[in-house]
This record gives structure tokens, C-alpha cells and sequence, in this order.
């Protein structure tokens, strides 16, 4: 385990891993962190991972630590790590198994006085109509052919298909489509996996969430975004599903070869990895892009369901019950992207694994709504606590590979968390907040307790506060809907 | 004293399954056992179909992860469980297994991945034991 002693401090909310900290590491590893969460990530291998993350062979600069960060397998969940293109490595381990978990946001126009009546309601219809729980099927029953093109479009496909409208696709990071994906790349296993999930939320930390917006600190983002104080917004958080976990799984076993192939020395298996540019490293990475776009069209395709259950809900009861979207964003994923080092550009695959891209204003990708902005992160919290939508920065541009925080972060295991409360009071308790609750399991609700997670709040203000995002605004959870 | 076959370990995030065997055998079936239990599997009382599967890996880490995929598979695309388990599992990483293939009356969570994080078993002949952390 990593002491205090250890780490030094390098800024108010900055501290560094030195290189000289273990032979193996390549490059030192950066913590984001006030006091506070810098000892609770001291608590569990957190900061270990990040050090064995820091072996990887190709990585350029440094290992980024988020302050949301908590001990995962191989790779921190709140670790960046970047390593040269096309030299480098990229490790399905340092991505993870739910490919492209991301989130989206879509703003409404109904203020939360008019909807209050409905809430309840609403929740019901959101329930019913975006099938959630394990190995849950979708209504979309896609042939290989659909898959493949689903592979291949991502939003597009949704698009081309009816689940999405125009103007969803640019508020989508990528457009929602990562070039160079190729079905052939993707084993039969996932394939059969990936057809019948689309459309569907799954289980765990997934969710689906209502919220309000509580509190605007950017207006004129915030109005970019068609956010306004008082009015009703919604979340949705998932990934690839099966598919992408299958895609993972294969990758990770059959990487296992080539890095004994490619003489890889690593101090955990689950790192496992290979060269960019050698034919396993370009396989993973057009199979990893096919998961991406499929979770970038899942999600589209909710966003389809949760419209209409916002119609079934509201029609004839409010003007305008359209939802727009803000944003969609990837908070597990490798990209090759290009990133000042050092004062030269360079190309680097960027693995992010549970923290979110957050690119500064001027980027080309953004709708020219957001391009003078910065890019939206959006930033879940813990089912009971506020979430956020913040921008990113030019100082994440220089600081964290243009990355930022993914989340609140937990602190407390699964099985403590269920020991801590029950499932069905944990529902009362958030009953009484105002927060309504559709669950289908209540052991797997007693898991993801909002005790169970850091303090968001305070994790905003370290990412801001070391300026690698800007707070747009506050949202409070209204009503929520788990696998 | 005799150890469990299995029990659930601290992870902050994820789930990780401390698991014994006296044998090789024994070891790939406590980690079967624990890993239905932790996803809260509750298997049908009637129906059933017999199946075997066999397997070869690398090394046995390979192969136990390789095992574990397999059924989670199972859980995920036909939604069954396994009982009346027979499995050996030689030394040179390789499996034959017969259970009979039951449907799921209930489940409670979803796994997404069996990880290689700190997968090492270790031990001697009597007395086996690794720890399985599984994505969640």
C-alpha cells in the first residue's frame, strides 16, 4: 500500500507519485485531491493501480489520478493514462469491461412545479419502457447485418433507424461514431450477445434519473444548453452491455499471448495489453470501437424510449414536453487523439477508465453551440446526492490529457454498503427526500446507497478548482430508475 | 479446520471471492458455487439438460477465468445455472466438466467480467485458494 509519505504535494489540490517511487514505473503518477479525498483513496489499492498503470510501456507524461478515484481491477476506475501512437500500448484492461459506459443528458421545458403531479407517473412510464435488470432483451431484435451496422454508425444507425433526431447526433461526443470500427474484429459470442440488448439500461450503478436543475453558476453555458433553474432534466447512464463485456472479456484473455509474445513485462495481468501498431493492438482497437458505437446507439436508443414516456406522461398537460439533448459523453474508453506535450503535438491513444473527456473551448468536433464554451462533461452523482454539468478547459487541455472527473467515486464496499441498510429502506428514506425510486433489485439498490460514495460536491470543486472543468450546474435527483 | 469453499472480500468497487479447494477440482467448483452466489442465482426446481464442457488454457488462471466466462454466458444468453456439477481439472490447465443446465427462477445482479486482477492460485496439494475479483 502507498503511505502519505509517499505522495508530494505539488498544488492546492495537486500531488504527485514520483517516478523513483518504484523501478518498474515509467512516468510519475498525478493526483487531483483535496486532503480528504487524497486519504480516502490512500485507503484502498487505489493509488497502487495508478502505479502499476504507470508501467505501461509507451505512456507519455503521466498517470492522471481523478479525485473520484477508487480501487477497480488492473487500472484505478479515475485513471487517464496516455501512451504514444502508434508505438505505445492500448490494454482493454485500462478501458474496462463496460465499453463507452457514458452518459447523456437531455434538457426539458417543463419547470418542476408543473411536472410534480406526474413525477410519479413519469417514473412508472420511464420504468416500463426502458427495459432494465440482468441479461434483460430489448425491444430492438437486431440481425447480424443491423449489428454490423450498428458496429459501424453507432447514432447513425439510430438515426437512419428512427431512435434519434438530427440534432442529437453533434451533441453526442464523436458524433457517435468511432471511425475504423470493423464487425470482423468482434467474436461470434459478442455478436450473439449484442443482439438483443440494444435499448436496454442493464443493472448495477446503471440508471436512468430525473432530475431538476437546482442551480445555474455559468448562464450563458447553461442557456447554450437550454438549462434553466426549476425545470426538469434527464440522465441516462450505461454502456456497451453484453456486447461490450464479451468484447473485453475476449480481448483480455487473448492479449494474455501476446504479451508474453511481445516480451511485456506487467505487474498485473489485468493491464494486459499490446503495441498499437502491432495486429492484436489493432484488432482490440476496432473491436473496442465497435462497442463504443454500439453503447453510443444504446443510449440513443433509450434517450427514443424515455421520449416516449415523457409524451405518454405529459401530453395534454404541458405546452411543451420535447427533451433536447445537451450532451452525450464517454467516461470508459481509449481514443487517439492529439495533445500538447511538452510544447510539441503529439498523437496519443488516451485511456480513460472512469473519467470523462473535457476538451476546452475551440475544439472542432463541438456544435458550434458549445465551441466557444468548451465540451460538456457531465458528472453523475450517488442516486440521493446533486450531479453536475461542468465544461471543460484549457487547463485540462494542459493538465489531464483534456480529462476530468466521471463521477462521485465510492468509498465503501458492496458488501458493507449492503450491511449498512437495507434495500427497501434505503427507498424510504430516499421516498422522503422527494426522490422516487423504481428498483429491480433491492440488494443491488442497498449497494449503491448514496453513503456508499464520495462527496460530489467536493470532487467538483477539486476538478475546478485545479482548473480542468468550469461548473455550468447543479442538478437534484427527482426520481430514479435501476436495473 | 476446514475452510469455506468461498467468501466474499472487501473491494471497494467490485466484487472479489476468496475461494479454497482441497484439489484443483474442488477449487473451480467452490469458485462456481461463489460466484452463483454472489449474483444471488436461484435455480428452477424442475427442468434441466444435461451438458458437459471441456477447456484448455495457457495456464490455470487462464483456464478458471476461461470456466467462469463460460457460465456467466450461460447466465446471460439462455438465463440457466448449473447443478449436479462434475469437474476435473488436470495440472496441464485443461477441464472436462458434466452438470446438468437448470433455468434461473430469480437473480438478483448482473456480472460483467471476470477479471485477471491479482488471479494467482497458490498453495500446495490439500490445500488450494486464489482470489476471483469480478467486474460489477
Amino acid at each position: 500500500m502507498i503511505n502519505k509519505g509517499d505522495v508530494v504535494r505539488t498544488g492546492p489540490v495537486t500531488w504527485e507519485i514520483p517516478k523513483t517511487y518504484r523501478k518498474d514505473m515509467r512516468v510519475p503518477v498525478r493526483i487531483f485531491a483535496d486532503e480528504r479525498l487524497l486519504n480516502a483513496a490512500l485507503k484502498d489499492k487505489s493509488l497502487t493501480q495508478a502505479v502499476n498503470a504507470s508501467t505501461l510501456p509507451g505512456l507519455v507524461s503521466h498517470v492522471t489520478v481523478m479525485p473520484d478515484v477508487h480501487q477497480g481491477y488492473g487500472f484505478p476506475i479515475g485513471g487517464v493514462a496516455a501512451t504514444s501512437y502508434p508505438e505505445g500500448v492500448i490494454s482493454p484492461g485500462a478501458i474496462g469491461y463496460d465499453i463507452n459506459c457514458g452518459v447523456r443528458l437531455l434538457a426539458s421545458q417543463i419547470a418542476y412545479e408543473e411536472a410534480e403531479p406526474y413525477l410519479d407517473d413519469l417514473a412508472l412510464q420511464l420504468d416500463e419502457n426502458c427495459p432494465s435488470g440482468v441479461g434483460v432483451k430489448g425491444s430492438v431484435r437486431l440481425s447480424v447485418d443491423d449489428l454490423e451496422d450498428v458496429c459501424r454508425n453507432g447514432s447513425n444507425w439510430a438515426l437512419n433507424n428512427g431512435y434519434a433526431w438530427e440534432d442529437d447526433i453533434p451533441s453526442t461526443e464523436e458524433h457517435g461514431r468511432i471511425r475504423n470500427a470493423d464487425p470482423r474484429d468482434v467474436s461470434p459470442r459478442a455478436m450473439e450477445r449484442g443482439r438483443s440488448q440494444l435499448g436496454t439500461l442493464g443493472g448495477g450503478n446503471h440508471f436512468i434519473e430525473v432530475d431538476l436543475v437546482e442551480k445555474i453558476f455559468d448562464h450563458e453555458a447553461a442557456e447554450a444548453m437550454n438549462l434553466s433553474e426549476g425545470y426538469l432534466v434527464l440522465q441516462i447512464h450505461c454502456g456497451s452491455r453484453g456486447f461490450g463485456h464479451q468484447i473485453c472479456s475476449d480481448y483480455v484473455r487473448d492479449l494474455q499471448s501476446a504479451v508474453r509474445k511481445y516480451k511485456i513485462q506487467l505487474p498485473d495481468r489485468e493491464l494486459v495489453c499490446a503495441p498499437l501498431n502491432s495486429p492484436e493492438g489493432e484488432a482490440y482497437l476496432s473491436a473496442m470501437s465497435c462497442a463504443a458505437n454500439y453503447a453510443f446507439a444504446n443510449r440513443q436508443v433509450l434517450v427514443s424510449h424515455a421520449r416516449r414516456a415523457f409524451e405518454q406522461t405529459f401530453a395534454g398537460k404541458v405546452a411543451n414536453y420535447e427533451l433536447t439533448q445537451v450532451y452525450d459523453i464517454a467516461h470508459n474508453m481509449g481514443k487517439i487523439e492529439d495533445h500538447q506535450i511538452e510544447g510539441k503535438q503529439v498523437r496519443v491513444c488516451v485511456h480513460r477508465k472512469g473519467a470523462t473527456r473535457a476538451f476546452g473551448p475551440g475544439f472542432s468536433e463541438l456544435p458550434e453551440k458549445y465551441r466557444h464554451l468548451g465540451q460538456p462533461v457531465l458528472v453523475p452523482g450517488s442516486m440521493g446526492t446533486a450531479s453536475w454539468v461542468l465544461l471543460g478547459t484549457e487547463g485540462s487541455m494542459l493538465q489531464s490529457f483534456g480529462s476530468t472527473c466521471h463521477g462521485a467515486g465510492r468509498t465503501m464496499s458492496r458488501k458493507k454498503a449492503k450491511k449498512s441498510i437495507r434495500g427497501d429502506q434505503l427507498r424510504k428514506q430516499l421516498m422522503k427526500k422527494g426522490i422516487r425510486i423504481h428498483a429491480g433489485s433491492m440488494a443491488g439498490l442497498a449497494e449503491e446507497a448514496p453513503h456508499a460514495y464520495k462527496d460530489v460536491d467536493a470532487v467538483v470543486n477539486v476538478v475546478t478548482q485545479a482548473g480542468i472543468a468550469k461548473k455550468v450546474a447543479r442538478l437534484r435527483p427527482v426520481a430514479v430508475i435501476k436495473g | 479446520m476446514e475452510l469455506p469453499e468461498f467468501y466474499e472480500l472487501e473491494h471497494t468497487a467490485d466484487w472479489a471471492l476468496q475461494i479454497n479447494g482441497a484439489s484443483l477440482s474442488h477449487l473451480f467448483h467452490s469458485a462456481t458455487l461463489g460466484m452463483f452466489d454472489l449474483m444471488g442465482v436461484k435455480l428452477a426446481d424442475d427442468g434441466g439438460l444435461d451438458r458437459k464442457i471441456d477447456l484448455e488454457a495457457f495456464d490455470l488462471e487462464e483456464l478458471l477465468v476461461a470456466w467462469l466466462e463460460e457460465l456467466l454466458y450461460g447466465v446471460e444468453m439462455r438465463s440457466v445455472g448449473v447443478t449436479n456439477l462434475e469437474l476435473a481439472v488436470e495440472e496441464n490447465s485443461s477441464l472436462i466438466s458434466k452438470f446438468t443446465e437448470v433455468p434461473i427462477s430469480s437473480i438478483e445482479k448482473e456480472i460483467k467480467g471476470v477479471t485477471f486482477h491479482g488471479l494467482e492460485i497458490k498453495g500446495t496439494r490439500g490445500s488450494l485458494e486464489a482470489i476471483v475479483v469480478f467486474d460489477v
